[in-house]
């Protein structure tokens, strides 16, 4: 008995490890069958939140690398190889993705670390491994300083749309405002700072009381839009993106507010646009400016059509930043360099580029030498509309 | 306290009725946290989009179609993945397939969507009045919220105390063994409880969407919510699930429009709901003192 009980374990157990053994010969299969790094590929990493509430970021960001990239075949430019990482827009899981970009992908550089926050916290960890990190949307202005000697942006600092925004609100006479925020967000409590010092040093009133922090799962803003009502604001400031922007315009019209309703790039998104209802006529919104050149017009055009729907900000400068560290590459190869972060990251500095949206050279803290904005304000079918220059 | 705080609150939670009564019903005829039960809703909200935004179908028939089909996912569903856990009294392992399936169709609507949130623009129900004493538009949204929140929770709890299916659900929900030997068609209540939960929950799911737009992750955080009032207060009493959800709505709310408190709006319900969870504790603990 004792022994046919041993045998039927130990038929068993074979069992278990036969079959362990064939599904580990399956993963190492499907492991090489995907599509591998082809000679003289160089890998660039690309952490962007490609699931979860906003993956709509890194959609828009990968759909413009891909027009990129066969832009880049067609100028015979060096061969760049992308390997994506699902950030979701948490620091937690964009460090495990960093890691393996790093250490098993043998990345040599970053296109784009979506999320200042995200950038904030990956930043020193770029600059022990001698990684560069190049951003299209990171616009804090904490990066400035404490984005490493690794970080670069092709996007221009929230510290200048802040003070954008405030010379225009100001200068239209809406000398009293309010302002909310998303407290969890790392982009969102760098662009209340920036509204903060630059409003008030140009002698605009936002107290303390009228600035209300929500968090990322808030959806009703009722309680926040009672309370900024009370400090009878001339002026709306956004720190919120997409959906929840759109959310809060659209509640606070319905509660009767005209607003104006001010913010910068996350009032372009197209899930802003779609969801902010009426409260869209009252949108105001500074935008880096968007060259009308021809290379600017003709990737919108494509865009469009790959995507079905516009190209945003987020798009254009997810191109620009993918050019970018093309020439770097090619620079490099051209002078017989190997390519390597250090490398990378000092051909970086040298950069001198016209992009779709102006002339990309980076200062001493590698943000955008020349940074000018747009004013727009939208119409009634969601277009937006140029306002004159103050 | 504003009245228009106290009003936005609440019309906001209203919104989170219907979800909250399915959850309720599917949480005390599973007995276990049926997280997945609003999510049969979401796919209702999204395949309705579809029918109405894209496809053009009327938003009355995209409604009910989403509603039938998202009825049938509930009772496959259960069918297929829940009844036995049910049958045999394993609530973690069935919150367990409950919290894979959550998972699963938010990635699959965040594939399906790339991530983008949708707003619903023919399945808006037309009139909006603006309420000067509460600061607010009313909406017909927001009036059928209002409405559900008033008549559902009582008539459901009228229906459960006081009428043969009412018992026969009970009888099932307690002892499915003991009511199977008592003659009761145990997988035709099954069915009928699934189809409520599931159809309730597109409807919910759809209000919700029209008020908060289309996100695949939408309803996570509600959903904890009215998972965490159902622990609070019993699944078996839906009016109390339905009064809970309301008084949470107006606490955040309330929460929210002070600066310095506002950071906690999303947490002080949870704080509330410990603290009757606690109450409930010691309540049952004296009671059965006073027993022996």
């Amino acid at each position: 008995m004792a022994n046919s009980a041993m045998s039927v374990d130990s038929s068993r157990r074979k069992v278990i490890v036969r079959s362990t053994c064939a599904v580990l010969m399956v993963l190492l299969a499907l492991a090489g069958c995907g599509p591998g790094k082809q000679d003289g590929e160089i890998s660039i990493g690309a952490i962007l939140p490609l699931s979860g509430e906003n993956a709509s970021f890194g959609t828009t960001a990968r759909a413009a690398y891909r027009i990129a990239e066969q832009d880049a075949i067609q100028k015979g430019l060096p061969k760049i190889k992308i390997i994506y990482g699902d950030s979701k827009l948490d620091k937690d899981l964009a460090l495990k993705e960093f890691r393996r970009l790093v250490d098993a992908e043998k990345v040599v550089g970053f296109v784009e670390i979506t999320g200042s926050g995200v950038a904030l916290a990956l930043a020193p960890v770029a600059e022990k491994d001698q990684i560069p990190i190049l951003s299209g949307i990171d616009s804090s202005p904490e990066l400035t300083e404490k984005g490493g000697p690794f970080f670069f942006r092709v996007i221009p600092s929230d510290a200048y749309s802040g003070k954008v925004l405030s010379e225009w609100t100001v200068a239209s006479g809406m000398r009293r405002a309010a302002l909310v925020y998303n407290q969890q967000n790392g982009w969102a409590t760098g662009f209340k700072s920036a509204i903060v010092s630059a409003y008030r040093a140009r002698g605009g009133d936002l107290t303390d009381d009228a600035m209300v922090p929500v968090s990322d799962d808030t959806v009703n803003f009722s309680g926040a839009i009672a309370r900024l009502k009370l400090s009878k604001p001339q002026v709306w400031f956004v720190g919120l993106m997409g959906r929840q922007a759109a959310l809060f315009v659209k509640q606070a019209s319905e509660k009767g507010v005209s607003g104006p309703f001010f913010g910068v790039d996350n009032l372009a998104q197209t899930e802003f646009v779609q969801g902010a209802g009426k409260g869209l006529e009252n949108t105001r919104l500074a935008l880096p400016s968007e060259a009308q050149t021809a290379s600017a017009q003709d990737f919108a055009k494509r865009y469009s059509a790959a995507e079905g729907r516009n190209a945003d900000a987020i798009a254009f400068k997810a191109y620009d930043a993918y050019m970018v560290v093309e020439n770097a590459i090619k620079d490099l190869q051209a002078s017989a360099r190997p390519v390597t972060g250090a490398t990378l990251k000092d051909q970086l500095e040298k950069t001198h580029l016209e992009g779709l949206a102006g002339v990309i050279e980076f200062d001493q803290h590698h943000d955008l030498k020349n940074a000018s904005y747009d004013r727009f304000a939208y119409s009634k079918t969601g277009e937006k509309v140029p306002q004159p220059k103050l | 306290m504003s009245l228009e705080t106290v009003a936005g609150g609440l019309i906001g939670a209203a919104y989170l009725v219907p979800l909250s009564i399915a959850f309720s019903i599917a949480a005390s005829h599973g007995k276990y946290l049926p997280l997945w039960i609003p999510y049969t809703g979401l796919l209702g909200a999204y395949l309705a989009y579809a029918m109405s935004e894209t496809r053009g179908v009327p938003a009355m028939w995209a409604l009910i179609v989403a509603a039938i089909l998202s009825a049938a996912f509930a009772i496959v569903a259960n069918y297929a993945l829940f009844r036995g856990h049910i049958n045999r009294g394993e609530p973690y392992a069935a919150l367990l397939r409950a919290v894979a399936i959550t998972v699963f169709i938010e990635a699959a609507l965040g594939w399906a969507t790339h991530g983008y949130a949708l707003s619903y623009r023919h399945m808006k129900l037309g009139g909006s009045t603006y309420i000067p004493k509460i600061g607010d538009t009313l909406t017909s949204a927001d009036l059928l919220a209002i409405l559900s929140a008033i008549i559902l929770a009582p008539a459901l709890a009228l229906l459960l105390r006081w009428t043969w299916a009412g018992l026969a659900f009970r009888s099932v929900a307690s002892n499915r063994n003991l009511a199977r030997e008592y003659g009761l068609p145990v997988l035709w209540i099954d069915t009928m409880a699934l189809a409520f939960c599931g159809s309730l929950s597109a409807v919910g799911a759809i209000m919700f969407g029209m008020k908060y737009d289309l996100s695949p992750q939408m309803l996570a955080e509600p959903t904890m919510k009215v998972a965490a009032i159902v622990v609070a207060l019993g699944a078996e009493w839906p009016e109390r699930v339905t009064a809970g959800i309301l008084m949470i709505g107006i606490l955040e709310a309330v929460t929210q429009s002070s600066p310095s408190f506002a950071p906690f709006a999303s947490a002080i319900g949870y704080v509330l709901l410990i603290l009757a969870l606690i109450m409930r504790y010691a309540v049952s603990l004296r009671l059965r003192r006073l027993q022996t």
